[in-house]
């Protein structure tokens, strides 16, 4: 493509240049043909290239839909297999804590200030009746340096 | 007593006013219509101001701050040295050649002859580009990569104009070289940088008043596009409304200024310090990983080169060069060249409306000049005066940011041609 332009360029355009002079440009027999097929390869050219940018991309956009959609199909289907999993599980684990809640029943409260505590914020924050059957300490606390973290990051709000 | 008078006779003579001419006059009254523009109008004043005052300080006689006679390669030509082995001597054998001492420039020249360097050897407008890539998102371009073609399309005013300047000849009123007519032309790519880069390579003579009618359009372009697109589209074509664009992965972002630079460069040399500098700082943008590098040519590069670039280009708007009938053409020209590209870009934007069944708002072709992001608004307020429900600036980036790309190829295509 540039060759053509080199090419091109070689004959009357370049003759036409090397006379400087407008004057004397406008003399040569080949100027306007010159200056039509400067203004035609121009905007030939301008075109030329934006259509092959255009069907690049337009490649590069069909090829990332499909490579989207399949890793979307994939990722659907494994969050179904996994949902399935998860309703089996769950139903045991309802189970299992039935069990639990009734064995640790009236357990592990002796504490009675962090009874009344956690039962005023219950009230306050449901304002209905309740009966508040076991309170336990969570297996996995946090650590302190992961609760101060956490109220650096929420204290914003 | 008469030691005073021949001290302060001494000091008149070495003022300004003993070298003032009218020529001066007009001049600095034509920097004081500037400021106004800049400073009262707003018309793009980041150049503006620069620009007017590089002229105010050129036009005031005897600082020395600019000499128009060492970039002219007739009072400044370069004699290339030529070595000729002779037995045991070696002669040297100057020819002059068509391009300048650079020598005589660095001795010789003031601060803005120093300044002027980096426009004269093509440093600035790439490095705004540089600053330009890394600010914009070619994700409205990347979804809709039809978008390019509105961005070639507006490129026509370009070379409409190259044959209007030509004819222009013929009635013998003025009289442009092809690579004049090339440098006027390019102002209707609605591209500042561009237009100096090309300018300054193909009609150095022309720089001041291609830069002074190239911002001053690109500050008009909302009030110059509305009548033409509103003249060349219909009321139902204006309130199309176009659907969400499709969501572009950073992949995609990465890969496309790579791709559009090995491209452009394998097929326009020429255009490569545009278009990939421009590219370059998209990708330092787009790959997240050089963000200080990013901050810098947003910022700091970028507004250091605006102040050079501006007050440089302003300095070669001596008299001898802008008090002629060529700047009022290349003004008239100028605006013509903005007037067709936004009719062309709206054109084909009612020819892919046909094309794509109703499904294309003509507007966003306007957008295909460049004059980013002010075309874009121009698109998405015409098309919310129809229906306020419509939001086209997506849309229009797309062709917006294309043109840019366009108008780089353009000016690489006359330079590959002409220079």
């Amino acid at each position: 493509m540039n060759n053509a332009l080199i090419l091109m360029s070689e004959n009357a355009i370049d003759r036409i240049q090397g006379l400087g002079d407008a004057k004397l440009q406008l003399g040569d027999p080949d100027y306007w043909s010159s200056v039509g097929i400067i203004a035609l390869t121009g905007i030939l050219v301008v075109f030329l290239i934006l259509a092959i940018l255009i069907f690049i991309f337009w490649l590069m956009g069909t090829i990332f839909k499909v490579v989207d959609k399949s890793k979307k199909t994939r990722a659907e289907a494994k969050k179904k297999a996994e949902a399935e999993k998860n309703a089996a599980s769950a139903q045991a684990a309802a189970l299992q804590t039935e069990q639990a809640e009734e064995a640790v029943a009236e357990e592990e409260s002796d504490d009675e200030e962090i009874v009344a505590v956690i039962s005023a914020a219950i009230a306050a924050y449901t304002e209905q009746g309740f009966t508040i059957k076991s309170i336990r300490k969570r297996s996995s606390a946090r650590s302190a340096w992961s609760t101060a973290g956490i109220s650096e990051n929420t204290r914003p709000f | 007593m008469e030691i005073f008078t021949d001290t302060l006779r001494s000091l008149i003579d070495t003022s300004g006013f003993a070298a003032f001419t009218w020529q001066n006059g007009v001049m600095i009254l034509l920097s004081f219509v500037l400021f106004y523009l800049a400073i009262v109008k707003q018309y793009e004043p980041l150049l503006m101001l620069p620009i007017a005052f590089g002229m105010l300080l050129t036009n005031i006689p005897l600082t020395g701050l600019y000499t128009p006679e060492l970039w002219d390669p007739a009072t400044n030509p370069y004699y290339a040295p030529e070595y000729i082995e002779d037995g045991a001597n070696i002669l040297v054998q100057f020819t002059k050649e068509t391009s300048l001492d650079y020598g005589r420039v660095l001795h010789d020249g003031g601060l803005l002859d120093m300044l002027y360097l980096g426009v004269k050897l093509q440093i600035y407008p790439p490095l705004i580009f540089l600053g330009i890539g890394a600010m914009t998102d070619f994700g409205p371009l990347i979804a809709n990569p039809k978008s390019f073609l509105l961005g070639a399309a507006a490129q026509g005013g370009i070379f409409f104009t190259f044959l209007g300047a030509c004819m222009l000849n013929m009635t013998g009123i003025a009289d442009f070289t092809l690579k004049e007519a090339a440098s006027i032309a390019i102002i209707g790519g609605a591209d500042g940088p561009t237009a100096i880069y090309l300018t300054s390579k193909l009609a150095p003579q022309l720089l001041g008043s291609i830069a002074v009618a190239a911002y001053s359009y690109m500050a008009l372009v909302p009030v110059i596009q509305p009548p033409i697109m509103r003249a060349l589209t219909t009321k139902k074509e204006r309130a199309v409304k176009m659907g969400q664009l499709r969501e572009v992965s950073k992949l995609e972002k990465v890969v496309f200024p790579i791709a559009v630079t090995v491209i452009v460069a394998l097929i326009v040399p020429s255009a490569a310090p545009l278009v990939g500098i421009l590219m370059f700082g998209n990708l330092m943008k787009e790959s997240g990983v050089c963000d200080r590098l990013v901050k810098t040519a947003t910022n700091e590069l970028m507004n250091i080169i605006t102040i050079f670039l501006g007050v440089t280009v302003g300095a070669t708007a001596v008299a001898e060069n802008f008090l002629s009938w060529k700047t009022i053409f290349i003004i008239i020209l100028g605006l013509i060249a903005f007037c067709v590209g936004t009719a062309c870009g709206v054109l084909l934007g009612k020819l892919m409306y046909l094309i794509s069944g109703k499904k294309i708002n003509p507007l966003i072709g306007s957008a295909g000049v460049s004059a980013v992001p002010m075309a874009a608004r121009v698109s998405q307020k015409e098309g919310a005066r129809e229906n306020p429900s419509n939001f086209l600036l997506m849309h229009a980036m797309g062709p917006n940011v294309a043109g840019v790309i366009g108008s780089a190829v353009a000016a690489g295509v006359l330079l590959s041609i002409l220079g």
